[in-house]
């Protein structure tokens, strides 16, 4: 095609467009960025962020989010092929626990680094401590800017979560096209994230120069929620909560998508993440807040750096946990445990984040790592308080709970012979069994590190918007 | 020139054009008191676009973020315009008017807690910022959370303006949420008192008058509240909150006929301009009382204003109205108006296309639907209309694929489901049907008649109890619609429950849900279906003269003639209706009716022919004719059953008449007539076993085995179950060849129909 031009007419044409573009960036870009930015990098580049001073924070976090229902996480649906795609560029955690399979709970432990039994966080009417470091609070103090974006009642500011958020707000539901389904039977919901995603862009537009951490709390997954683009998978509630993980898929693409339009992706840590899983069944049971198997805590965890990692596919696959979040990004972004965190249940992950992109064997210590998951199951009932409770190594997990007449069973899960985790091989194993018992006995046991927390009154309104999210509180059942 | 050099040319030109526009994305001519300006001309979306530029050229630019957050807010984006106006609270020049809005914003939204911090900056800053806090206040009080704070700002208010009434508002509000009802009711007094010395105007008057009023309401004090409402509407006849609060206290009192008056004075009183939505409230009253041509004129008048949202809205409520009535020609026209001038604003709502569609479809124009799938983008909504057209033309198995397509994008749309299953039925698949019914039921009990139909299938199929069982259970849930309680209560009289069958004409007749008259037409039908017409003259006795002149009358007066009620008492009781009401085609009908009882043929063909002048589709008077034309003309007879059927929307009084009708064509000889008359039959009722067999016997005699006759006599032993039904059966199998088939079904010695 060029071969049909004088060569020097065509270079004369190519300079000027080349001025063109530069003239329409300089206005329309004044700070002289080009777009769609994300360059390589390195396991160098990841130690090296510690010292960078220009790192946002991006924190997404899928409620109700079941890492086997992922097509990152080898699901046979491809329920989020763009996820899948970023995580093959970042760092995805292959065996993930959340620490509950309840928001309040599950997110107090994400936030703080302890387990809940340590957080105390475990009643329908118990607040975050003031005295727990919350990360919006470490981060505002090594100046970020720190904005909270949520749609769950359960981390409103009344239970302590809006700790250190320069603005934590619930955004204006909108209209919801006529065409999105939210079909989770237990809700009764108004907006979608995509009102999330059209506030944090906002946010973007007007404040992205400065350095900032940004919260997105996702709940379409949680509400079941899905349009005619990702009503692909079928029609019962199964399926269209797949149907809605591939929403959720197109919407943080939205989201992402103008982030890198801005420029942002070299410069932004983007971390997803999510307080708990989704029954459909498995045993007998549906949703969450019931119990604490797999299908409702194992959960995605996958870090995007502000470069991409072609050398190879980086997975750590030694058991890690929703406590562990916090710690690994503080070291990756070189800042120092926060006081009250020295003790923390959990743990920093950059070692094995760096021997997994180097592609060595990760560090030894961690391959017993154990995750503890739990669950008041009176969380809604004062006079009920009885817990549930797992341990979960990278190969096995033990589970102790309540029966429906009150008696406790506990059940041992081989994870790799028996990925379903519906044969319990207790009675086959009883010495770890025991072993495991006794350590799980002994974390559902220990005291909160600040103490008995404050309990904050709810009145019938708060309720009532608690209820709307499908949860049964006190007075529900004549108790 | 070379062709070269046109090319270098051309390209040139092209550039220097792309850079003058270039050059113009970043015009000078983009300002903020330009923006300002576009914004007071009401150029919402020319502002927007232009301030977006600017935010994006100068982020530091504080009043250009005002001006693009207060421009969002304007366009309703809520979610973005927060940011601009946070960023623009940090330059000192702006900090008061963007908090404010800010806070507004988050209040407007249910954020009551987000406002918090925006005012107290404010009042950091002008601490005795009134306006600031007297938003607090209200914001305080909202969230139901911060009342004692809410109560501190209202003293602070106090202090600074000691002539404000406003915060009264929010005191008392405040102390009612804390469950301080005596303290509310002392600041109320004091407020009382205010008001009297001061004469005050305004909003907190009408607010204090309806507040006392409600006081007294919450105390029982029913009289004083009464007067308090009477007294607040003399004076504030339109005002918003002290008219809803009226109506709701005068409907809660069974004053139905002061509501109306309420609101017709309120309209009056009302600047057009405003829009109220009051004109709605008051139509769909008068409707209900019977008044439908003012109602109707209501709602006109009220669309007849130039703003397209407010008439569109008007127009909508005025198609519901129509459709309600059954006049679906004109619910489609309004609904076609009401799209048009909705669309003027850009506003779209594919709903309303879906419910246009579907009124096109009930008033028989399928061209329209068509046209209206073809103009929507979404596959779901194109697939569901086209679905309701194939079903229209009969093509049932591209409804069920194109149904198929929209569970598909939509799994948890009802009305596919529910169209689905009687295209299903249609097709004799009466077991996906009912699976389909069962599925639209999961989703939406209320949507649709999917119980009524499982329930009439199970009836027709032999099985009242199951039918029975189904519509109780249902309506533990979702109360029935007037054919469910109907078919019900017919249910309760079959199954011989003879105090069910009281409580449950009393209930149902009670709640509104179908007049007593149709209620106990249903009753007797029971009783007569396993001969107990003893029963129903007994009950005849207790039935009040107004139950007949009430609507149903005739229908009840025709069951009771089938029942052999004493003639003689039911001629004085036509006689005496037809003397106030003889314009009345049901009733002229149940006339002929008696007179053909009581073998008077020609007196009761006038009557018929009356009943039909007065309405050309009564379908009794139709039937009636019909069955007095069988012996002399019995094409016409059959053509007559047809219109009735036409009308009948399925009930299973009617149903049964054609069959018998098309029973005694045959007999008659008339056999082409009867076979026509049984497959129109067939079409419309599916689960129609008579008819059904009939036409089976017929195709196969004339050696008709095809899957088609095999179908139909399926349909006949499943809905008329019997020896006869299922040795057609056996010998339609045998005819095809299907031995295996053929032999348990002519074994089949199971042929009792559940009992009771």
């Amino acid at each position: 095609m060029i071969g049909m031009f004088d060569t020097s007419i065509s270079r004369a044409f190519a300079a000027l467009m080349l001025v063109l573009v530069m003239l329409s960036v300089s206005c329309q870009d004044v700070g002289g960025d080009s777009p769609h930015l994300w360059p390589e990098g390195t396991a160098a580049d990841i130690e090296a962020l510690s010292t960078r001073d220009d790192v946002n924070v991006l924190f997404i976090l899928v409620d109700t989010l079941r890492a086997d229902r992922m097509s990152a996480y080898g699901y046979e649906r491809d329920t989020s092929p763009m996820l899948a795609n970023l995580a093959r560029l970042g760092m995805r955690f292959d065996r993930h626990l959340a620490q509950s399979s309840w928001t309040k709970a599950s997110m107090a432990s994400l936030w703080t680094g302890y387990i809940p039994p340590r957080t105390g966080v475990v009643e329908y009417d118990d607040v975050v401590p003031d005295a727990a470091p919350m990360p919006a609070e470490v981060l505002a103090a090594n100046g970020f800017r720190t904005i909270g974006l949520y749609r769950n009642g359960w981390v409103e500011p009344r239970f302590g979560f809006a700790q250190g958020f320069e603005v934590y707000t619930k955004p204006a539901g909108t209209l919801v096209d006529p065409a999105v389904v939210q079909s989770n039977p237990t809700l009764q919901h108004s907006g979608t994230d995509e009102d999330l995603v059209k506030s944090a862009l906002a946010f973007l537009q007007v404040d992205r120069a400065e350095r900032w951490f940004l919260y997105l709390h996702f709940m379409d997954v949680h509400e079941y929620t899905y349009d005619e683009q990702s009503a692909v998978f079928g029609g019962s509630y199964s399926d269209m909560y797949d149907n809605s993980i591939l929403r959720t898929d197109t919407t943080i693409d939205q989201l992402l998508g103008a982030m890198m339009d801005m420029g942002l992706f070299k410069n932004t840590l983007i971390v997803l993440a999510s307080d708990h899983g989704e029954a459909f069944r498995e045993r007998g049971i549906e949703g969450h807040a019931r119990f604490v198997f797999k299908e409702t805590t194992e959960v995605p965890f996958i870090v995007l750096f502000p470069f991409r990692l072609t050398e190879r596919e980086a997975v750590v696959r030694s058991r890690t946990r929703n406590v562990d979040i916090w710690p690994t990004i503080y070291g990756l972004l070189g800042i120092d445990l926060p006081a009250g965190l020295g003790d923390a249940d959990g743990v920093s992950l950059v070692p094995e984040i760096l021997a997994a992109v180097r592609g060595e064997s990760p560090p030894l210590e961690v391959l017993d790592r154990q995750g503890f998951a739990h669950l008041m199951h009176g969380w809604g009932r004062p006079d009920a308080m009885e817990s549930t409770y797992a341990l979960a190594s990278r190969e096995l997990r033990f589970v102790s709970y309540l029966g429906a007449g009150g008696e406790r069973f506990e059940r041992l899960f081989d994870i790799s012979a028996d990925p379903a985790e519906l044969r319990s091989v207790a009675t086959e194993r009883p010495e770890l069994a025991e072993e495991m018992r006794k350590r799980a006995d002994a974390l559902a046991e220990i005291d909160p590190v600040w103490g008995k927390p404050q309990e904050v009154e709810l009145r019938e309104l708060e309720l009532r918007q608690l209820r709307a999210l499908g949860y049964v509180l006190p007075g529900d059942d004549g108790r | 020139m070379s062709v070269h050099r046109r090319r270098w040319f051309a390209r040139v030109l092209l550039a220097v054009m792309l850079l003058s526009l270039g050059l113009a994305a970043c015009s000078e001519s983009d300002s903020a008191d330009k923006a300002s300006q576009l914004l007071q001309n009401d150029q919402v979306d020319e502002a927007l676009v232009m301030l977006g530029r600017l935010v994006e050229r100068d982020a530091e630019d504080m009043k250009v973020q005002f001006l693009y957050g207060a421009a969002l807010m304007r366009a309703g984006q809520y979610v973005a315009c927060e940011w601009p106006l946070r960023k623009a609270m940090r330059d000192p020049d702006w900090m008061e008017p963007a908090g404010l809005l800010v806070a507004t914003v988050a209040i407007r939204t249910g954020n009551y807690q987000s406002s918090f911090a925006p005012l107290g900056t404010i009042l950091e800053a002008i601490p005795d910022h009134v306006g600031a806090l007297q938003l607090r206040a209200a914001a305080y009080v909202a969230s139901k959370t911060h009342i004692e704070e809410a109560l501190e700002d209202v003293r602070r208010i106090r202090e600074i303006d000691p002539s404000d009434t406003q915060s009264y508002r929010h005191e008392v509000l405040a102390l009612l949420a804390d469950g301080r009802g005596d303290e509310a009711r002392s600041v109320l007094e004091e407020l009382g008192d205010r008001i009297g010395e001061e004469r005050l105007e305004g909003e907190v008057d009408p607010w204090f008058c309806t507040t006392m009023a409600l006081f007294a309401f919450e105390d029982g004090e029913i009289e004083a509240a009464e007067e308090r409402f009477e007294s607040c509407l003399k004076y504030h006849p339109a005002n918003w909150n002290t008219v809803n609060s009226a109506l709701q206290f005068f409907d809660d009192q069974g004053q139905k006929e002061r509501s109306v008056a309420i609101l017709e004075r309120a309209i009056a009183e009302t600047d057009p301009r405003v829009v109220t939505g009051w004109e709605s409230n008051l139509a769909f009253r008068l409707a209900a009382s019977g008044r439908t041509e003012d109602a109707i004129e209501t709602l006109r008048e009220a669309a007849n204003v130039p703003d397209d949202l407010t008439a569109a809205a008007f127009l909508g409520d005025l198609a519901t109205l129509y459709d309600q009535q059954g006049r679906t020609q004109e619910a489609l026209d309004s609904w076609e108006e009401s799209t048009r001038r909705s669309k003027n604003t850009g506003y779209q709502n594919p709903l309303q296309d879906l419910a246009i569609a579907d009124l096109a479809i009930r008033a028989g124009r399928l061209e329209r639907a068509s046209e209206i799938a073809d103009s929507l983008t979404l596959p779901a909504y194109q697939e569901l209309i086209r679905g309701r057209v194939a079903q229209e033309q009969g093509r049932h198995e591209e409804a069920l694929e194109r149904y198929a397509e929209t569970a598909r994008l939509w799994p948890d749309n009802e009305l596919a489901r529910y169209h689905a299953a009687r295209s299903a039925e249609a097709l004799g698949e009466f077991d996906r049907a009912i699976e389909l019914y069962r599925h639209t039921m999961r989703i939406s009990r209320a949507t649709t008649n999917a119980a009524n139909r499982i329930a009439m299938l199970r009836v027709a199929e032999g099985h009242p109890l199951s039918a029975y069982d189904l519509l109780l259970v249902h309506r533990g849930r979702t109360p029935l619609d007037e054919q469910g309680e109907l078919l019900l209560i017919e249910l309760i009289a079959q199954l011989q429950q003879p105090d069910a069958l009281r409580l449950g004409i009393d209930g149902a007749s009670g709640r509104g849900v179908a007049p007593a008259a149709r209620l106990l037409a249903r009753a007797f039908r029971g009783l007569r279906a396993r001969g107990d017409t003893a029963r129903v003259i007994e009950m005849m006795g207790s039935v009040r003269r107004e139950v007949y002149r009430g609507r149903g009358g005739p229908e009840l007066l025709a069951e009771l003639i089938r029942s052999e009620a004493p003639p003689e008492q039911i001629e004085t009781i036509v006689e005496s209706l037809l003397e106030s009401r003889s314009e009345s085609a049901p009733l002229v009908a149940v006339h002929g009716f008696l007179l053909e009882t009581q073998g008077s043929v020609e007196a009761a063909r006038e009557r018929y022919q009356a009943a039909l002048r007065l309405d050309g589709q009564q379908p009794d008077a139709l039937l009636g004719l019909a069955r007095l034309e069988v012996t002399r003309e019995p094409q016409e007879a059959a053509r007559l059953a047809e219109r009735a059927l036409a009308v009948s929307n399925q009930d299973a009084a009617y149903i049964s008449q054609v069959a018998e009708l098309g029973a005694m064509l045959d007999a008659e000889g008339a056999h082409a007539a009867a076979l026509d008359l049984f497959a129109t039959l067939v079409e419309r009722v599916p689960y129609n076993g008579a008819a059904a067999e009939a036409l089976a016997r017929e195709r196969l005699a004339r050696g008709d085995r095809s899957a088609r006759t095999l179908d139909l006599a399926r349909r006949a032993a499943r809905f008329s179950k019997s020896r006869e039904t299922l040795k057609l059966l056996s010998e339609v199998h045998s005819a095809q060849g299907d031995k295996d088939a053929a032999e348990p079904l002519s074994k089949d010695r199971d042929v009792t129909q559940e009992g009771a």
